[in-house]
């Protein structure tokens, strides 16, 4: 106890090396302080990144898996009826479950409900035009998934 | 360590190193993340892409006469063969057959099973097979195509990979080799097969091939249906109201002198009668041959249905073949179509030479 309270009485009395032990301390504290911010700025970046490539990596893969493909398109209401109606025959190629967002024919919105079609599963669906499809005209149908893909293809109406 | 705690120098290069390293690592981490996610990735790519492959690979054609061993099971269900050949480079796992019928518009679906009303077996085609024979039992009655003369089933295979292959039958292509059947034309392709040409009457509405008009009487009116392909690749091709299908009457001494002309109508004309023929509308609703929309394929294109039935273009009033007298007489006609079309935003006209055509002649 008495050994420091001397040692203290010298280092206060002493007038050498307190701007080398304070320049020590600002040294240490300012690479304390600057090291912290740099970690934790590099931490926050990275995680946003790796976030977001999470994001992209997970959606393209979930895109990359989608195939689909459209078996047939029956163009009913031949006889005596208004032309208005369509069936395609969409079948489920791919290695994901895929939910059928929208249904166009000759670029016009059809068909707005979801549906869903599991894998190797055909799904029928009905359309209603607003127009007449005529005799003999070729058509334009796509089918578009809800994450992103589209299967389109011509085919004409009976003559 | 005591030495190391007593120096007064080298903290702060100590703590420095100690963040540099820890970011490094950071870094490292992230990147062997991102090496693994994008490893991860290509894998998924490239099984896809195999996938696809697999499914361009697939080449199946059907053969001549296409369905055989045609037998009736009774309880109204029909067992037939369908005959393939896979001539792909991989085996074929046939899923689904749709069987149009192109008469009554009428759907059938037949599924790959083993038991049920409408289903087929044998479904698995492997490469190289040239008789492969898809047992169908199916409440279709495959017999009686086309016993009434009307047109045929159209018969789609769609495959486990999503591709569909399709046929017409009864196949009616001429089996002869050099020309495939079509007549071409500058752009235009003229089909030449059993159902190319059609004809509808107010008695006949359904379309029939038109080689053989039998029963034909004097004053009938009558509709004609060509079936023309735009092989052109650049531009899609208007048809102009002058597009005439004449039909020059022969008798047995020479020509008659008389000449039927049917000039083009509407796309939705049905058969020559008031309601349900219409005036060609060059300007608001003309016929559009669309382009071939693979160039990589010259045999292609989209077949157009083009329809003759006026007595002067841009009229709907209905013609008739002259056959003179009454009865059911037999004639002969040739027929040359004037086809005049707009092409690269030029007018260019055809004389086509088209077929010959009876009427009330016996097979």
């Amino acid at each position: 106890m008495k050994k420091n309270r001397r040692t203290i009485t010298r280092f206060i009395g002493s007038r050498r090396a307190i701007s080398t032990l304070l320049a020590n301390v600002l040294v240490v504290t300012m690479v304390v302080a600057l090291g912290t911010t740099l970690f934790i700025w590099t931490t926050g970046v990275m995680g946003i990144y790796q976030g977001g490539a999470g994001v992209w990596f997970s959606t393209r893969s979930e895109v990359m898996k989608e195939r689909l493909a459209i078996e047939e398109v029956w163009f009913t209401n031949v006889v005596g009826a208004d032309h208005k109606n369509i069936t395609i025959y969409v079948r489920n190629v791919g290695a994901n479950e895929i939910k059928i967002a929208a249904v166009y024919v000759n670029s016009t919105q059809v068909q707005t409900t979801t549906r869903t079609v599991g894998v190797g599963q055909v799904e029928r669906i009905s359309l209603t035009l607003t127009t007449p499809w005529s005799r003999g005209s070729v058509t334009y149908i796509s089918v578009a998934t809800l994450r992103g893909n589209v299967v389109k293809g011509y085919w004409q109406a009976p003559i | 360590m005591k030495r190391f705690m007593g120096r007064r120098k080298g903290i702060g290069t100590v703590l420095g190193a100690g963040y540099f390293m820890i970011i490094v690592l950071a870094v490292f981490n992230l990147i062997m993340w991102e090496i693994t996610q994008y490893d991860a990735y290509r894998q998924l790519v490239d099984q896809m892409n195999q996938v696809d492959q697999e499914r361009i690979s697939e080449n199946l054609e059907f053969v001549y006469p296409v369905i055989t061993d045609r037998k009736d099971l009774g309880s109204g269900k029909y067992s037939f063969n369908l005959t393939v050949r896979n001539t792909g480079g991989i085996t074929i796992n046939s899923a689904r057959l749709y069987f149009y019928n192109c008469s009554s518009n009428a759907l059938k679906i037949i599924e790959n099973g083993v038991a049920g009303v409408d289903y087929f077996t044998n479904g698995f085609i492997n490469p190289g097979e040239s008789n492969h024979k898809i047992c169908v039992v199916t409440t279709l009655d495959m017999r009686k195509v086309p016993v009434d003369g009307s047109r045929p089933f159209i018969i789609y295979l769609a495959t486990e990979r999503g591709r569909t292959f399709s046929t017409v039958y009864p196949i009616t292509v001429p089996k002869w080799g050099g020309n495939p059947g079509f007549i071409d034309i500058g752009p235009l392709r003229f089909k030449f097969d059993y159902y190319s040409l059609n004809y509808t009457t107010p008695s006949k509405t359904v379309p029939s091939p038109a080689w053989i008009i039998s029963p034909y009487s004097s004053g009938t009116a009558i509709m004609f249906f060509v079936t023309v392909i735009n092989t052109a690749c650049d531009e899609d091709i208007r048809l102009k109201r002058y597009c005439v299908f004449d039909c020059i009457e022969m008798a047995q001494s020479g020509a008659s002198g008389k000449i039927a002309s049917f000039y083009i109508v509407d796309k939705d004309s049905t058969w020559p009668g008031g309601s349900t023929m219409f005036p060609y509308d060059e300007a608001n609703d003309p016929y559009i041959l669309p382009r071939n929309p693979d160039p990589d394929n010259p045999q292609g294109g989209i077949p157009n249905i083009i329809k003759f039935g006026a007595m002067s273009w841009a009229t709907a009033q209905v013609q008739c073949l002259y056959t003179g007298g009454g009865g059911y007489a037999q004639y002969e006609y040739l027929i040359l179509m004037g086809f005049y079309y707009v092409y690269q935003g030029y007018d260019y006209g055809a004389t086509i030479p088209f077929v010959a055509i009876r009427t009330n002649t016996p097979s």
